[in-house]
């Protein structure tokens, strides 16, 4: 093969694939501490260890939610961290068959000589890392690169150093047992609109199967994270099935067949968006050799948060507002959503904030 | 998108998939006046014109045959010639439903600096020569870059200038109304293993989707026709589920789902032997997205040529000969092989080092 198979290669690929399991996604909860203060902030908590704990501990045991999980991104800190009682987060997902992730890279930093664009830091001691990652009970891993699309943007350069930077991050994660989430974004900022969107996308995507196969890793044992494609913020919205159509054959453009799963990031879309896009995307009659499923962060907690509001009274209320959204969207992997969940305060919200940096 | 849609967009989606359809594949009777002269001696038959146009007449009115066949790709000389009574050969092939094709490259030439490598010449003229051909009847066009494997080969200059030029002529066809084949050959001359022939034909499968977004080709409108992945001429024979299992993974990880058919070329295997190979894939338990049929020369000519031995009193025979294979390939197309269709004619190896189309 033009591949190398780490000695992980089987679990790899058995994680991948479990991963991308019908009717099931993942909740990216990995939100640095930086940036989960903006949302603890956005319903008056305090940005301290424990309320972070806490949240999390609202989402992992939510009854009835995680059947509808395969897959959990975490942040370092949250690796570590226990319920109440004392269990390790790792064990409580592990015990109802969610496979916990981690976040490994280190946020963005801008390219030099071009306007605003960025590569994606962390490659330094990586091994190392997801090693000790691994052997806390890890199982993939999750690396954003961002790109932005403008009049000259994205250029060859940021197209090319984000492509070579998942690349490596991919290559390393496999030779340490981590099932890496490749995730390309292109963000939805801008008056384009979604031909400009897909044109953008599929070259992005083709330029990092490339990159990943020069990087022999192992596409099996990988899975994408991309975004859908759709107009730019600032352009009128269209259809849920016309955002359908376009994300599809982008991606039938560009992803082999020998990737598992793709789980769509949510970006600026509100919960209801992002469910009807998922669900009208599985709808399609047409090729689809890899599952489509969803790996939603804002796009999964918005309701549960202002549900929770950092109130102990309010949990039941606020894991009631997570099952919601988590049911929705599994329907949403076997495109059969009819659009009638009890949507949460905020489920319609649109979530986008300009320029967003996690 | 990123793909150029032109005013032939429609037409060459619906015409690509058409040669896809499942049960049916294309007759590569595209031999250049050279090489189709040594078929000919090999059965002392004289290299001229009316041997020639002979030759593909039994072949396009074999009774039955064309059932079979989605497409043939012609030489340019054939493309202009009729049968004994004066029907042009294009129109026999349109009445019977299977589209004519055109061989547009010129042949390889080798690239300074490199251990013997190649690059493939054509481009001259290449998009005035498809819209002479659309207007003769063609439909599709076949380029076939040729890349080897070896101690530092295929290199990533040839690698690069193969891929490069296989999106040229796919652009330029499209904006002329040819569904372009896309043939990256990767040589069966060599010691290597059956793991060094999946790595390089991934390599180079990588390096061709690249090449081919980059160009902005619409690859609903395009097929591939590679090499199965195969151990080296020099190496010891597998079965032929192991060649379906590496072939179809090599796909999986680099055609992307968008192409709506594969078209293998049968390189120097047997008529049998291709066939049985062809039919181990199709029969794979494992997602395929495309199709998976053939684009044989060789493998679906050999036996039919010996039968015939230039003799008009062999057409019928030979031309047994060919439905033959016809049919036994379209089975194989829908992994109902049954195998026994072989004459000791059909298990004899067509591989000639280093062979020059």
């Amino acid at each position: 093969m033009s591949c190398f198979l780490s000695k992980y290669a089987d679990e790899l690929a058995k994680n991948a694939a479990y991963i991308g399991t019908p009717g099931k996604g993942i909740l990216a909860a990995d939100e640095s501490t930086g940036t989960i203060g903006k949302r603890l902030s956005s319903i008056n908590v305090e940005n301290v260890e424990e309320n972070r704990r806490a949240l999390r501990e609202l989402l992992f045991t939510a009854p009835g939610a995680l059947q509808y999980l395969s897959g959990v991104i975490l942040f370092e800190e949250t690796l570590y961290q226990k319920t109440a009682s004392g269990k390790p987060f790792v064990d409580v997902l592990k015990e109802v068959g969610v496979l916990p992730g981690i976040k490994v890279d280190k946020g963005t930093v801008e390219l030099n000589g071009t306007k605003g664009e960025t590569f994606t830091q962390g490659l330094d001691g990586l091994a190392q890392r997801c090693q000790k990652y691994y052997e806390a009970g890890a199982r993939f891993a999750k690396w954003r690169a961002v790109l932005k699309i403008g009049p000259n943007e994205p250029s060859e350069l940021a197209i090319q150093e984000n492509a070579n930077g998942l690349a490596m991050y991919a290559a390393i994660c496999q030779q340490c047992g981590l099932v890496p989430i490749v995730e390309p974004e292109i963000l939805v900022d801008g008056p384009h609109d979604i031909k400009k969107c897909a044109e953008v996308t599929e070259r992005v995507l083709a330029a990092c199967y490339k990159s990943l196969n020069d990087h022999h890793v192992m596409l099996e044992g990988t899975l994408l994270k991309p975004n859908m494609v759709t107009p730019g913020s600032d352009s009128p919205k269209v259809a849920p099935e016309v955002i359908a159509e376009y994300t599809v054959r982008a991606l039938q453009r560009t992803v082999p067949a020998a990737v598992p799963a793709i789980v769509f990031l949510s970006g600026g879309q509100s919960e209801e968006e992002a469910t009807l896009n998922l669900n009208a995307m599985n709808k399609l009659q047409t090729k689809k050799p890899w599952s489509l499923s969803f790996s939603f962060g804002r796009a999964l907690q918005q309701s549960t948060l202002k549900a929770w509001a950092g109130k102990e009274e309010n949990l039941k209320k606020a894991q009631d507002a997570l099952l919601v959204r988590c049911k929705s969207n599994s329907e949403a992997t076997l495109g059969t959503y009819k659009g009638d969940a009890k949507l949460g305060e905020g489920a319609a919200e649109s979530l986008h904030v300009k320029d967003y940096k996690y | 998108m990123s793909a150029f849609v032109g005013k032939y967009a429609e037409e060459l989606i619906k015409n690509a998939k058409y040669i896809a359809t499942p049960g049916k594949g294309i007759l590569a009777a595209d031999e250049s006046t050279g090489t189709i002269g040594k078929r000919l001696s090999s059965i002392s038959v004289e290299n001229i014109e009316s041997n020639r146009q002979a030759l593909r007449e039994l072949l396009f009115t074999s009774p039955n045959a064309l059932s079979y066949l989605s497409g043939v790709i012609l030489f340019e000389e054939t493309l202009y010639q009729k049968t004994s009574d004066g029907k042009p050969f294009v129109e026999v092939l349109e009445e019977n439903n299977v589209i004519p094709g055109i061989k547009v490259d010129k042949g390889t030439v080798e690239i300074a600096g490199t251990n013997g490598e190649t690059t493939t010449q054509g481009f001259d003229s290449l998009g005035a020569r498809c819209q002479q051909y659309y207007k003769a009847g063609a439909r599709f066009a076949k380029w076939r870059a040729v890349l080897k494997i070896g101690p530092n080969e295929p290199s990533e200059l040839s690698i690069q200038q193969n891929a490069q030029g296989l999106a040229r002529y796919a652009i330029i066809c499209q904006e002329n109304g040819l569904v372009p084949i896309v043939e990256p050959e990767v040589l069966t001359d060599g010691p290597h293993d059956i793991q060094k022939c999946a790595a390089v034909t991934e390599t180079v499968l990588a390096a061709v989707y690249k090449a081919l977004n980059e160009q902005h080709v619409l690859l609903e409108g395009t097929l591939l026709k590679p090499n199965m992945v195969t151990p080296g001429s020099d190496s010891p024979k597998v079965a032929a589920e192991v060649i379906a299992q590496y072939t179809v993974t090599a796909l999986r990880r680099t055609v992307p789902p968008a192409v709506p058919g594969i078209v293998f070329l049968s390189g120097g295997q047997s008529e049998e032997e291709a066939t049985l190979n062809l039919d181990a894939m199709n029969k794979l338990e494992v997602l395929k997205p495309w199709t998976l049929s053939f684009s044989f020369g060789r493998a679906l000519q050999q036996s039919t040529l010996k039968t015939w031995a230039g003799k008009k009193e062999n057409v019928p025979k030979a031309q047994e000969a060919f439905l033959s294979r016809c049919k036994a390939n379209s089975e194989a197309t829908l992994g109902k092989y049954g195998g026994g269709s072989a004459g000791g004619l059909a298990s004899e190896s067509l591989f000639v080092k280093g062979y020059k189309y």
